[in-house]
């Protein structure tokens, strides 16, 4: 990196661009190179306005070249070290070090709020380069260690400290508090559903994607905010991809542990789900990395939606490609999907009656495909309350607080234990390393043998048991799975859950 | 007074004024092509070309106001090739004087400096 740069983001890295002046005699022109969009060659107006505030007056025609030429740039967070640039060409400050300098410059020359600026303080980090922000990007440059970086409030600021008039005080680092995660919804204030309750744990623990069907107004909504409340928080590590998929996406800055928890409606289209545009942004799936993606309706996502979530679930990440370059963004999601029994909701239910033909629920479960199901590790069935179960008081059983310490412990163990094959959780491990490595009591091996005979499962299915097998030991703090556990875990099959009403026939 | 002499008058107050602001006056009524530049003046270091406008006090637009997108793409061309022909190679601009003829037969001069900045055309070069 040389000279004065400015940043461009490729999915959530930052890519140094430098910006290259150089002013010769003639009429007053200003000229961008260096495929700029539109923001980028507006800036010319608000540099030239900024600049003109600090006394500087540009005269003769300025060419100002971005480097690497062939890489689109966009946005406004050009706007510094452009003006940087020329206020060095035109002989004002003298800057000998090299830099990196990111904002929006008003007209005033105050620096306004930009997307990026955790990219760019991570480059900064490891190119051992001072980076200069706008003041509004203090608390997000702030999280990342061991960069020089200063918060500046306007252009002058700047100079000034380039040209040793006056010293900015470096940004210094501050870790996120370890406060309290505590969600609007308390799992104590949901009546019943025991057994959705003890999925979402396992889901929780085993970082298991989950499908909750149930009639309407049983409470699956209720249950997936409810999930925010008992994940673990985030550590340092997967807090730095949070923010870095928060500030690509221009996101305001949020310094807390809590796990990022999205809801998307059905009508989103793939863009919004994925990730591109014509600005290339992170979509949901990658805003919900580390977290939990709420798919509520989830038969009802348009199929392109549906298949593309097929790859973040497998790989942890989304490339997204397009005519003007491809690029990955991390999305290693914990899918919760809530979805009605079959069209009009009332399939199974003991009070109303079902309404649709066989045909209709034929139709409504082709909609997922076996290849995003077998994805889906847990199903649940919620059913509506009774109105006795409604109107009684307390009987929430646990409190969020009490689930989460659980759940926390049971990742700590499938972290020691899976550490050494580069794995978080139970759900990362691919079927070979997780049939090679599970521990089993004597008794589990008959008794799955003859589970799979009577239920005539595939090996998939039979690696799907294991694995939840596996986090509900570990919720109870044992390493070897019993019969008891792998009784639960069947449980939680598809086939068990609906008896014949299975998303599959 | 006719329309020729009120021009010629205002190009007279506007070259006057212009040397009471110190800016050196180089030449007047040069032809260039098929286009006339008023004034050629230099402002400091910089080359100016002024385009004076005349109009009496009253008339349905005020001097500065007749200066259009059309006129200034003109004005540019003359002043490139005017520019290029004397080899200039420093900064150079273009100006507007409005001159105005108030009713009691005063002259008030009035400079509209870099008009073809923030202009697209005057950008792209």
């Amino acid at each position: 990196m040389k000279g004065i740069c400015g940043i461009a983001l490729k999915g959530t890295q930052a890519l140094a661009i430098e910006v290259e002046v150089e002013i010769t005699g003639g009429l007053f022109s200003i000229t961008v190179v260096g495929l700029p969009d539109t923001a980028v060659k507006e800036a010319r107006e608000r540099v030239r306005a900024a600049l003109r505030g600090l006394g500087i007056t540009l005269r003769g025609r300025i060419a100002i070249n971005l480097a690497p030429a062939d890489f689109p740039k966009e946005g406004a967070l050009l706007d510094l070290p452009m003006a940087i640039g020329l206020a060095r060409a035109s002989g004002r400050i003298e800057l000998e070090k090299n830099a990196v300098f990111m904002g929006e410059l008003a007209l005033d020359g105050r620096l306004r709020w930009v997307r990026g600026a955790v990219p760019a303080a991570v480059l900064a980090r490891d190119t051992k380069t001072p980076l200069f922000v706008p003041r509004d990007n203090e608390g997000e440059v702030a999280l990342v260690d061991g960069v020089e970086a200063y918060a500046v409030d306007s252009l002058l600021d700047v100079i000034l400290h380039l040209r040793g008039e006056k010293t900015l005080p470096r940004i210094e680092h501050k870790l996120a508090a370890d406060e309290d995660i505590s969600a609007e919804t308390d799992l104590e204030d949901i009546k019943g559903q025991f057994a959705a309750k003890r999925a979402i744990e396992i889901a929780a623990a085993g970082h298991h994607n989950l499908l909750m069907t149930g009639s309407p107004g049983s409470g699956k909504t209720l249950l997936a905010r409810a999930m925010k409340g008992i994940l673990p928080p985030l550590s340092d590590e997967e807090m730095m991809e949070v923010l870095l998929v928060r500030s690509t996406a221009g996101m305001p800055f949020e310094a807390s542990r809590a796990r990022p928890f999205r809801s998307a409606h059905h009508t989103a289209s793939s863009v919004a789900i994925c990730g591109g545009g014509a600005n290339m942004r992170p979509g949901e799936v990658s805003l919900a990395n580390r977290g939990v993606l709420f798919l509520d309706e989830f038969p009802e996502f348009s199929r392109d939606v549906l298949e593309a979530l097929r790859e973040p679930l497998e790989d942890g990440s989304i490339t997204v490609s397009r005519a003007a370059g491809s690029v990955t963004y991390p999305a290693r999601v914990l899918l919760v999907t809530a979805c009605n029994p079959c069209p009009c909701g009332y399939s199974g239910d003991p009070a109303e009656r079902c309404r649709c033909s066989q045909g209709d629920l034929d139709r409504y479960r082709r909609k997922l495909s076996g290849p995003i199901l077998d994805r889906i590790d847990l199903h649940v069935s919620v059913p509506r309350l009774s109105p006795e179960e409604l109107i009684s008081l307390g009987g929430g059983g646990e409190n969020s607080a009490a689930v989460r310490a659980r759940v926390q412990s049971a990742r700590e163990i499938q972290r020691k234990r899976w550490k050494e094959l580069g794995f978080h959780c139970n759900a990362e491990l691919p079927e070979r390393a997780l049939r090679r490595n599970v521990k089993l009591e004597d008794d589990v091996r008959p008794f799955l043998a003859d589970a799979m005979k009577s239920a005539r499962m595939s090996g998939r299915g039979f690696s799907r048991i294991l694995r939840v097998a596996q986090t509900i030991a570990d919720l109870e703090g044992t390493d070897k799975i019993s019969v008891r556990h792998a009784a639960e875990s069947m449980s939680y099959r598809e086939e068990a859950a609906f008896g014949n009403y299975g998303w599959r026939k | 007074m006719n329309h020729l002499e009120l021009g010629t008058g205002g190009e007279n107050m506007a070259a006057s004024y212009l040397e009471r602001m110190g800016w050196r006056i180089l030449g007047r009524n040069v032809r260039i092509g098929r286009g006339e530049l008023d004034i050629i003046a230099a402002d400091g270091c910089e080359l100016v070309i002024v385009e004076v406008r005349t109009r009496k006090i009253g008339e349905i637009s005020p001097s500065e106001t007749t200066v259009g997108p059309k006129k200034i793409k003109n004005l540019l061309k003359t002043a490139r090739r005017y520019v290029d022909s004397i080899a200039y190679g420093g900064n150079w601009r273009i100006d507007v004087a409005a001159v105005t003829v108030t009713s009691r037969g005063e002259w008030r001069v009035e400079i509209f400096g870099d008009v073809t900045q923030g202009m697209e055309g005057g950008y792209m070069g």
